[in-house]
């Protein structure tokens, strides 16, 4: 990755979210914005124009799906969703580049980012 | 009479001293006789007919108590009533009237000399106090003695009847029952004025007396009938097999139904022991000490009891049994009720089937939402353990003492990881994912899949598909697992070399198309003790397994509708065999 990749990483879980910033800046991408809940998420994807979202499903006031449409409505960003929970046929969504099962493994996390942000 | 009689006008005056006369009558033989009055007095008077009218009187009796014996229609036996009376006293004018069980009217019993328009004209009268004299006599219970017709108030109203019918003396005895209820009247008509003598009253009354033993007997009779054909049609509507013997359990009735239900006709089975019904003679000994016998108390309790028919068929029956006893309360034989509850057994069993299913729905049910909530919260959890291994493992260089641990939290993450994997296709909710597969594509992927466990090992997959369709509709991950875990537990049991071999067969169960899969190893094979425990949850032989696996196989193959099972081969290694019907819906 020439650029280094712009994301915004969104969990209900602070470790979680720690674990995942400081392995994505050894993947060499840059964390340009947290979120805890999917309303977050959409304000600060709006305000951090990232190059790709990594969120959690459940989360308090708004879920990573929910928060996903919001986004495409005004932003083209591709969005990884990693859940705890098993993929549903309802939760499809066109923005969602990916659908990762917890606990995501460092080389399942390589592969998805690069699906979702072909250099 | 054309013998001389020597014989004394008072001897026919009581009942008492006409039985003493009629006795030596028939005693001796004898047709003379000299007599001692009371007054010592000898009598001579042409009274002989006297002695043969008593005789004569005592042989009608007879007669119509023969007639009664031998169970002649009252019709009959009223008739010959009227008959002996009026063959033995040419004079008299005999009838019998009944009075109506409903409406209390007098009706026609019998009668043979008494004008047709009389009786039709006396026939329905009402009793009262006043009618005639065996109107009267019915009303009042008394005797009623009418000399004359022509004079006597209480024949003012069919005064007129009975003059025109030539009638004019009616002497009438109520026909009284054992229960004192006036059922009926015998009277003595004559054409002439007449007033009875004693031996006239005697005879008006012995035979009010023997036609009311012939009505109450013929009654009686009908009403036993009655209650016999009542009873016989209860008990021939009674579903339940009715059979009846005596006290040493010897068969006396056999009903319709018991034919029905045992399939003996009542001819092969009177008389023998009730013990052929039994489908094991310990209960036929046991009903004995229970119930019949006269020593055990009276119970209604129902028994249930294996029963045989006559092709050999047993069949569960539930069994009433109880004392049958005469009128002084003696036991005089046993009855038993048997109903065939075969029916009721099989939806017992179904029921209790269904509930069962239903229960372990509903466990697993919930075990499902626990699993699936334990899981939710354990993947989180992993996850940290995951993203902060994967950190660390930049940080910590290869080859340290570090590293080694990291590695080691790693594994048991892994573990750990498989664990709640394999939790979940057991407990939690199953939603098949199916598509139109070929089963051979599948076991050869659980197989390639399998090349990092078989690394270093002599193991070969061998396939005898030949000419079976494996083309089947079904979920190709699952059954990938199904695949996956037997072969380990093969590749785990045996030693190398190792030789799987699948073999495919067409089958139809219950008209659907279904393929068989049957997957044998070349190991030890599987003791009677794995045989029994092998698909029951957390029993494993290995070193390292959850024990899980064959529970998760039968699980995702009973949802596919199919099943798995052991192979029947004891020596020749492991052998379990999977149907899979072709199309799941």
């Amino acid at each position: 990755m020439t650029a280094r990749l712009k994301i915004v990483i969104a969990d209900d879980e602070e470790d979680i979210r720690q674990g995942f910033r400081r392995l994505l800046c050894k993947l060499g991408c840059e964390v340009v914005g947290e979120a805890a809940d999917g309303r977050e998420l959409v304000e600060v994807c709006r305000s951090a124009k990232p190059d790709l979202v990594i969120t959690d499903i459940r989360m308090p006031e708004m879920s990573g799906i929910e928060a996903a449409r919001k986004i495409a409505e005004t932003q083209t960003i591709p969005v990884i969703v990693i859940s705890s929970y098993e993929c549903s046929a309802d939760e499809d969504c066109a923005s969602i580049a990916d659908f990762l099962l917890k606990p995501v493994s460092l080389s399942d996390l390589e592969a998805a980012i690069a699906k979702a942000c072909p250099a | 009479m054309e013998q001389n009689a020597v014989e004394c006008p008072n001897c026919t005056k009581n009942a008492a001293e006409q039985a003493v006369f009629l006795l030596i009558v028939r005693a001796f033989g004898l047709r003379k006789f000299l007599v001692v009055t009371r007054n010592r007095q000898f009598v001579m008077r042409t009274l002989m007919n006297a002695q043969d009218l008593l005789e004569l009187d005592l042989r009608g009796q007879t007669r119509v108590l023969k007639q009664l014996a031998q169970g002649a229609s009252l019709d009959k036996v009223l008739q010959t009533l009227v008959e002996v009376t009026e063959e033995s006293r040419p004079d008299t004018i005999a009838s019998v009237l009944l009075v109506d069980e409903e409406t209390g009217r007098l009706r026609n019993g019998a009668s043979r000399r008494l004008p047709k328009s009389y009786c039709e004209a006396i026939d329905g009268v009402m009793p009262g106090p006043d009618v005639g004299s065996c109107g009267t006599a019915v009303y009042t219970g008394q005797r009623v003695i009418v000399e004359d017709i022509s004079t006597d108030p209480l024949w003012k109203r069919e005064r007129n009847i009975a003059l025109r019918a030539g009638l004019r003396a009616c002497w009438s005895e109520p026909i009284i029952s054992s229960t004192g209820e006036v059922i009926g009247t015998f009277a003595m008509y004559y054409q002439s004025p007449r007033a009875p003598d004693e031996s006239e009253l005697e005879f008006v009354s012995s035979s009010a007396n023997l036609a009311a033993l012939a009505i109450g007997r013929v009654r009686y009779q009908n009403a036993v009938e009655g209650e016999r054909a009542m009873l016989k049609t209860i008990v021939g509507a009674i579903p339940d097999a009715f059979i009846a013997c005596d006290l040493d359990r010897t068969i006396q009735h056999f009903s319709r139904s018991a034919t029905r239900l045992f399939g003996y006709e009542p001819q092969e089975v009177i008389g023998q022991k009730t013990k052929i019904f039994y489908a094991h003679p310990s209960d036929y000994d046991r009903m004995f000490n229970e119930r019949f016998n006269t020593s055990v108390g009276e119970s209604l309790e129902v028994v249930e009891i294996q029963w045989r028919r006559r092709n050999g068929e047993t069949f569960p029956g539930e069994l009433v049994g109880t004392t049958i006893r005469d009128e002084q309360g003696k036991p005089i034989g046993f009855l038993g009720l048997i109903r065939d509850i075969t029916e009721r057994k099989c939806a017992e069993a179904k029921l209790a089937e269904s509930q069962d299913k239903l229960v372990r729905a509903e466990r697993l049910a919930a075990m499902g939402q626990m699993v699936s909530a334990i899981a939710h919260e354990s993947r989180n959890a992993l996850q940290r353990i995951q993203v902060a291994v994967d950190v660390l493992q930049y940080e910590i260089e290869e080859g340290s003492e570090a590293r080694d641990d990291l590695d080691r939290i790693s594994r048991a993450k892994a573990d750990l990881e498989h664990l709640h994997n394999e939790l979940r296709s057991f407990a939690g909710p199953i939603q098949l994912i199916t598509s139109t597969c070929n089963l051979s594509e599948i076991w050869r992927q659980a197989w390639t899949n399998l090349q990092v466990a078989r690394a270093g090992r002599d193991a070969t997959l061998i396939e005898n598909t030949d000419e079976v369709n494996l083309i089947c509709e079904c979920d190709a991950f699952r059954l990938e697992q199904v695949f996956r875990n037997l072969f380990e537990n093969s590749l785990a049991a045996c030693s190398d070399p190792v030789q799987i071999t699948v073999t495919c067969q067409n089958m139809d169960i219950d008209g659907g198309s279904c393929v068989s899969v049957s997957v044998r190893d070349n190991g030890p094979g599987l003791s009677e003790e794995i045989r029994s425990r092998v698909f029951d949850a957390f029993h494993t032989t290995k070193a390292k397994g959850t024990g899980l696996g064959m529970a998760i196989a039968k699980r995702f193959l009973e949802a596919h509708h199919g099943t798995i099972d052991i192979g029947d081969g004891y020596n020749d290694g492991a052998e379990f065999v999977i149907t899979l019907p072709r199309n799941t819906q």
